[in-house]
């Protein structure tokens, strides 16, 4: 018959602690949320500097409620997203990790339902034909991509117990935070362009880049 | 790797021992991240009836807690990269213990019901019924002939498995431990060994054996 429990588990204390070797601890989390930003906000700069800034952009952030309330919603999302993701590989951060899904939350209403309704409020109740939203939700994906591949890398470092949810998460900040850019930089004031392309990108980034982003926080197999 | 003079373990054993046990126990992971081999093992027998504690709360049996002990201390154990000195350290442990159980408890789930499986539940059974009241030695020889020749047609890897868990009764983490692996890939090799001996043995085993419900043992 086996040996009692006692003395199995002080076998794999000796084990484990014979094998142990110094270890690189992950980065805080406000450091890697900061290098998140910092290479997102270079390729924003790379982006916006070959692209250009909308012309009328201190005009619409003077006066458009919609505009603004579609940019904070997406830097909402964008930096919630991020955070959400992160805090969730590392244990014992799960009640950042809830607050930053709540932000998502709140974000989400923001750009998209309060935009909407301040459109048909105050705007005019008139849905223009829509012009190449595609073009901007690719450019948002696209703008994402750095950022997305840099907090896979930081993530893979954590513990993975729920990485379908921390991919969703992460793609819906990622391309949140493209979008954001691209809301700077787009003229177009349709609202179905900036309802599909601006504002709901994230949600669509979460669809599209999700799964992607699921396969490759895949852990390292043990070895069966 | 530290000294024994300068180790962590040394420095914090009788002066903190007064102290919140927290706080000495983060100091003692911070040592164990940068090698302290010493400090960690005496982290972890400090840690291990505070886990039995907690544990037996949630689970009566004292084999399938000990089981959950030991899931936890191996998912400390790859997951002590993740802790950070700065942050406390009640909280680190207790998400490790939590997700390591409701793993644990997920994967006991899964398995019972793969154990469900008729097929499975015979070659369990039939090896069950061979080793029970056999000395060790006569277990492997007082199987089936057809049992014992589709064992030893298995790779070896599931063999092992099959073998510690049913014909050596060992519990999962017991048999992990001893093969030097994770419970969750003994579990797979397992797996992998009834499912090929389920299908070694399938033309038997559909005439009818009926004997139910011995798995191995958790």
């Amino acid at each position: 018959m086996s040996e009692g429990p006692t003395e199995s588990t002080e076998l794999l204390l000796d084990r484990l602690t014979s094998a142990a070797q110094p270890v690189c601890r992950i980065p805080r989390l406000r450091v890697a949320v900061g290098l998140i930003l910092l290479l997102g906000s270079a390729v924003a700069v790379l982006f916006a500097y070959s692209h250009g800034l909308r012309s009328d952009l201190a005009g619409v952030v003077a006066n458009g409620v919609r505009f603004n309330a579609v940019g904070i919603g997406l830097l909402g999302v964008g930096l919630g997203g991020v955070i959400a993701a992160l805090a969730q590989v590392v244990p014992g951060r799960e009640s950042t990790a809830r607050k930053a899904v709540f932000v998502v939350l709140v974000a989400s209403v923001l750009v998209i339902g309060i935009s909407s309704l301040l459109h048909f409020a105050f705007e005019e109740a008139v849905v223009e034909p829509q012009s190449g939203p595609l073009g901007c939700f690719l450019i948002s994906c696209g703008l994402s991509i750095v950022p997305l591949a840099v907090l896979a890398v930081v993530a893979r470092r954590g513990v993975m117990h729920h990485p379908f949810i921390v991919a969703t998460c992460a793609a819906m900040g990622g391309v949140a935070l493209g979008a954001f850019v691209v809301h700077l930089c787009c003229g177009t004031d349709a609202f179905l362009h900036v309802f599909l392309g601006h504002a709901a990108a994230p949600f669509f980034g979460a669809l599209l880049l999700a799964p992607l982003l699921r396969f490759s926080l895949r852990g390292k197999p043990e070895n069966p | 790797m530290t000294t024994k003079s300068d180790s962590k373990a040394e420095q914090l054993g009788v002066a903190d021992a007064s102290e919140g046990p927290w706080q000495r126990w983060g100091e003692l992971m911070a040592a164990a991240q940068d090698g302290d081999g010493q400090a960690y093992h005496l982290l972890l027998t400090e840690l291990s009836p505070v886990l039995r504690s907690w544990i037996g709360l949630k689970v009566r049996n004292a084999s399938s807690a000990e089981d959950v002990v030991q899931e936890i201390l191996l998912s400390l154990h790859r997951s002590r990269h993740t802790y950070r000195p700065e942050r406390p350290f009640g909280p680190w442990l207790r998400s490790i213990a939590r997700n390591a159980s409701i793993d644990f408890f997920r994967a006991q789930g899964r398995r019972l019901e793969d154990e469900g499986h008729p097929m499975q539940e015979s070659v369990a059974a039939e090896l069950a019924l061979a080793t029970s009241a056999q000395p060790q030695e006569q277990v492997a020889a007082g199987l089936d002939p057809a049992l014992q020749k589709a064992l030893a047609s298995l790779p070896p890897t599931q063999r092992e498995a099959v073998e510690l868990l049913q014909l050596e009764d060992l519990s999962v983490s017991e048999a992990a431990v001893k093969l030097g692996i994770t419970p969750s890939a003994l579990k797979v090799r397992a797996h992998r060994g009834y499912k090929a001996l389920r299908a070694r043995l399938g033309g038997k085993q559909d005439n009818g054996n009926g004997n139910k419900g011995h798995g191995n043992k958790e």
